[in-house]
């Protein structure tokens, strides 16, 4: 149940848009309040559908909303 | 996690009680287990209900009513079958009271869920993550259990076990099972114990 490499501008996102609550922005991309804690504690890493679910609900794109709290891995097809 | 703790130990000492329930009473300790699991499951539901704070989801209300009753049907079997010793045969007077009551105590275990459970079951993708972590751990412990099952049996055959009847090891093997579903839900509760722990951390 450990933390993951993902933050998110979750908490900020929910203040700019009117300060919806905990639970609003859950009924709204259809999770449970808990989800959106834990994604706010950077406790768990969303699936894409949801990542995109959220990054729609704000109007943004997903690496608006997510990115990386360390340096990225090094990844290359080479 | 001291909630969890608190249920598992209350649950187990029920279990342990109703296998040491003594044979002269009005009536059996099957009965009375059920009777005390549907009491449980409905001042289960009231806690939920008046819970405006943090109160249990859909999963975690069913992990809760199936930790508890799975606790007390363990420990109750596992009395029972130290009670009853090695050469237990299902067509006797304990055989069949040991049938009786743990099927009591199995639609107790049904009874507490219809009462306790969400009208209005609500679960998300992390709902489906916690309910994996919980079938990793009871896989894992089923066959590590599985595993020292057939040690004991095939290479440490000390004297007892030697006595041990076919319905004796079949009992065992479904105390495993219950044993690693305890085991996977009790990892759940905790995941959603640290939920709750970090619900009530100011923001």
């Amino acid at each position: 149940m450990s933390g993951t490499p993902l933050g998110n501008h979750i908490r900020r996102l929910r203040f700019e848009h009117g300060e919806i609550s905990q639970e609003t922005l859950a009924q709204a991309v259809g999770i449970t309040r808990q989800t959106v804690i834990a994604l706010e504690q950077r406790r768990y890493a969303p699936s894409l559908e949801l990542a995109m679910k959220l990054a729609l609900v704000f109007g943004r794109s997903v690496d608006d909303v997510f990115f990386w709290s360390d340096a990225p891995p090094d990844l290359s097809l080479e | 996690m001291i909630r969890i703790l608190i249920v598992l130990a209350l649950a187990g000492g029920l279990g342990f009680s109703l296998a040491s329930w003594p044979l002269g009473w009005p009536f059996g300790a099957g009965p009375a287990g059920l009777g005390l699991l549907v009491v449980a499951g409905v001042a289960a539901r009231g806690i939920w209900n008046r819970d405006s704070t943090s109160p249990p989801g859909s999963p975690e209300r069913t992990l809760w009513v199936l930790m508890g009753s799975s606790a007390a049907i363990a420990t109750h079997l596992l009395a029972s079958l130290w009670r009853i010793g090695p050469e237990f045969e299902l067509n006797t007077d304990a055989g069949h009271r040991l049938g009786i009551d743990s099927w009591s105590l199995v639609l107790g275990m049904g009874l507490a869920y219809a009462i306790a459970r969400d009208p209005n079951p609500r679960s998300d993708e992390r709902d489906a993550w916690i309910a994996s972590r919980g079938t990793h751990w009871t896989s894992n412990t089923l066959a590590s259990l599985v595993l020292l099952m057939a040690v004991v049996l095939a290479f440490e055959p000390t004297e007892e076990i030697r006595r041990l009847s076919r319905p004796a090891i079949a009992h065992v093997a479904i105390l495993c099972v219950i044993l690693a579903w305890l085991v996977g839900t009790l990892v759940q509760l905790y995941a959603y114990a640290l939920d709750h722990a970090a619900a009530r951390e100011p923001a």
